[in-house]
């Protein structure tokens, strides 16, 4: 019953979710030629400042460095921008709330959705530069869509609690900054994993966005179909957050009126 | 016999004042250390019941912090009542301010879809309706402008006819026919009177008793949360004023004796 109200509550603002999607995207993109240039450059500068300055640093240990790099920034870059901007949607559009029955989370859901179309864009510079490269073609290659889209369900689950926990606390968005700056070295995005002491190494197996990027990796680039225990581990890990982020913000909206 | 559109039923609605401080985690932690996470409660509404039939219009007055507004944000749903039950059928237009939710930097046009989609509806439903806004609106040569370069009573012209085209079962209304020059408030009473003979139901606040007594049938006078009068639009508006005059008239009591102390 209570499920049915939250899904009939979903469809009835669905026109609502594609007009907010429809406007983001027209400010980012149509309204400016720099946005699409933008996003498609920017992976690419970062893939070659970062190529020049460690390819001979870690050029014997790994190989098609360029594209090693760029795919984990790509997918670091989507979750972070996502779930920052999710961890203010809501009250940044308290005047909203206060005059409009419109469901909180879908400023949140359409910041992420955003934050993927960017993601889909920025990956035609890593096709590319996978062509310019001679990697390969094989296969298992067509797999790549796959840790994208886990890590998608993975961040609209953290994107959720970060929300709710947003107008509770403000400053968690500080504190949030100085958390996802730790989160761009403690992901291997431009040095391999081997240069982690075994003894410290767990902490990076917890960490579920180096788990996507590896996939990915494994899957574009390495010709390697990842093992079963790394897969169900990962789709554990993003079917869980997104059910918490969902139980979370169900839990806290009823609250929120007293803090917008 | 008419069917019900809105019941409510022994409401009551709570805020809790302390945590409308600034809030931050930081805080948090030092007030859960010190023990201190009191709540400072605040009642808003006790008590309030009543009921409306189909194509009835009430009425709410009350001073200012009477909890008027608070009572048609939990009809429109925006919240939720701390106890007691409120009961709607059909569609609702909530009116509550008027050029909320527009998008400055987005035109008329693209608003108008942005706005309708605020309230649950799609492009199509807006498309069909879309003509009719901008003639009520009277904004046919700024239909691709910007809103930001309108002006307040623009946007509530705007605001207002995009409500009250959607043909929703219930509308309400806070303070909104205080917009607008004296011709266009005459044209915004034409249509809720229009809108009630089609059998809509209007929740209604204003300031101005007057016009109360022109729109509505039924009034309800709140004070402090509480239910003082609820009857005849006349009985109660003729109460409410008296009670006005009366507090006026002591306050200036209460000025006079201070001003012979000094």
């Amino acid at each position: 019953m209570i499920k049915n109200k939250t899904l009939y509550e979903f469809m009835e603002y669905l026109p609502f979710l594609k007009e907010l999607i429809k406007r983001d995207f027209k400010m980012k993109y149509y309204k400016s030629f720099f946005g699409v240039l933008w996003t498609v450059l920017n992976p690419l500068i970062m893939a070659f400042i970062l190529t020049i300055i460690f390819s001979t640093l870690f050029k014997r240990s790994i190989e098609y460095y360029p594209i090693y790099n760029i795919s984990g920034h790509l997918i670091l870059t989507f979750f972070v921008t996502a779930t920052k901007q999710s961890l203010t949607s809501v009250y940044f559009h308290s005047s909203v709330f206060r005059k409009f029955k419109v469901p909180q989370y879908m400023y949140c859901l359409s910041n992420v959705i955003i934050a993927f179309i960017t993601l889909l864009f920025s990956s035609i510079p890593m096709l590319v530069l996978a062509f310019i490269l001679n990697v390969p073609l094989h296969l298992t290659m067509l797999l790549f869509p796959l840790p994208i889209l886990l890590a998608l369900i993975f961040t609209l689950g953290c994107s959720l609690i970060l929300a709710a926990y947003g107008v509770f606390f403000r400053d968690l968005y500080h504190l949030y900054g100085i958390l996802t700056y730790a989160l761009n070295f403690f992901t291997p995005i431009f040095y391999p994993i081997d240069i982690i002491p075994v003894e410290y190494r767990f902490v990076w197996d917890f960490n579920p966005l180096y788990l996507y990027i590896r996939i990915l990796r494994e899957t574009f680039i390495y010709n390697t179909v990842p093992n079963e225990k790394t897969l169900i581990v990962a789709t554990c890990y993003a079917v869980l957050t997104l059910a918490l982020g969902i139980l979370v913000f169900k839990e806290k909206r009823g609250k929120f009126y007293n803090y917008l | 016999m008419a069917e019900t559109s809105v019941k409510v039923d022994n409401v009551y609605m709570m805020f809790n004042l302390s945590k409308n401080k600034q809030t931050s985690l930081k805080q948090y932690f030092i007030d859960m250390v010190k023990g201190n996470l009191f709540f400072d409660e605040f009642w808003a509404l006790e008590n309030v019941s009543f009921e409306l039939k189909k194509g009835e219009s009430i009425g709410l007055v009350g001073v200012n912090g009477s909890g008027k507004s608070t009572l048609l944000r939990l009809i429109a749903g925006i919240m939720e009542p701390t106890h007691g039950t409120i009961y709607t059928k059909g569609t609702i237009a909530p009116l509550i301010a008027l050029g909320g939710g527009f998008e400055p930097t987005l035109s008329a046009r693209e608003n108008i879809y942005l706005n309708g989609a605020m309230h649950g509806h799609s492009t199509n439903f807006m498309k069909k309706r879309f003509d009719d806004i901008i003639t009520f609106a009277e904004l046919e040569e700024f239909v691709d402008v910007p809103v930001k370069n309108f002006s307040s009573g623009m946007l509530a012209r705007l605001g207002f006819a995009i409500a009250t085209s959607v043909h929703a079962d219930i509308v309400i209304a806070d303070e909104v026919l205080s917009v607008g020059d004296a011709r266009f408030r005459k044209k915004c009473e034409t249509r809720i009177s229009s809108l009630l003979k089609e059998g809509t139901t209007i929740l209604y606040v204003s300031h101005n008793i007057n016009s109360v007594i022109k729109t509505c049938q039924k009034a309800l006078w709140l004070d402090k949360g509480r239910v003082i009068q609820n009857g005849n639009v006349r009985e109660v508006c003729i109460a409410y004023k008296r009670y006005i005059e009366e507090q006026n008239r002591m306050a200036k009591e209460v000025q006079a004796l201070k001003d012979e102390k000094a």
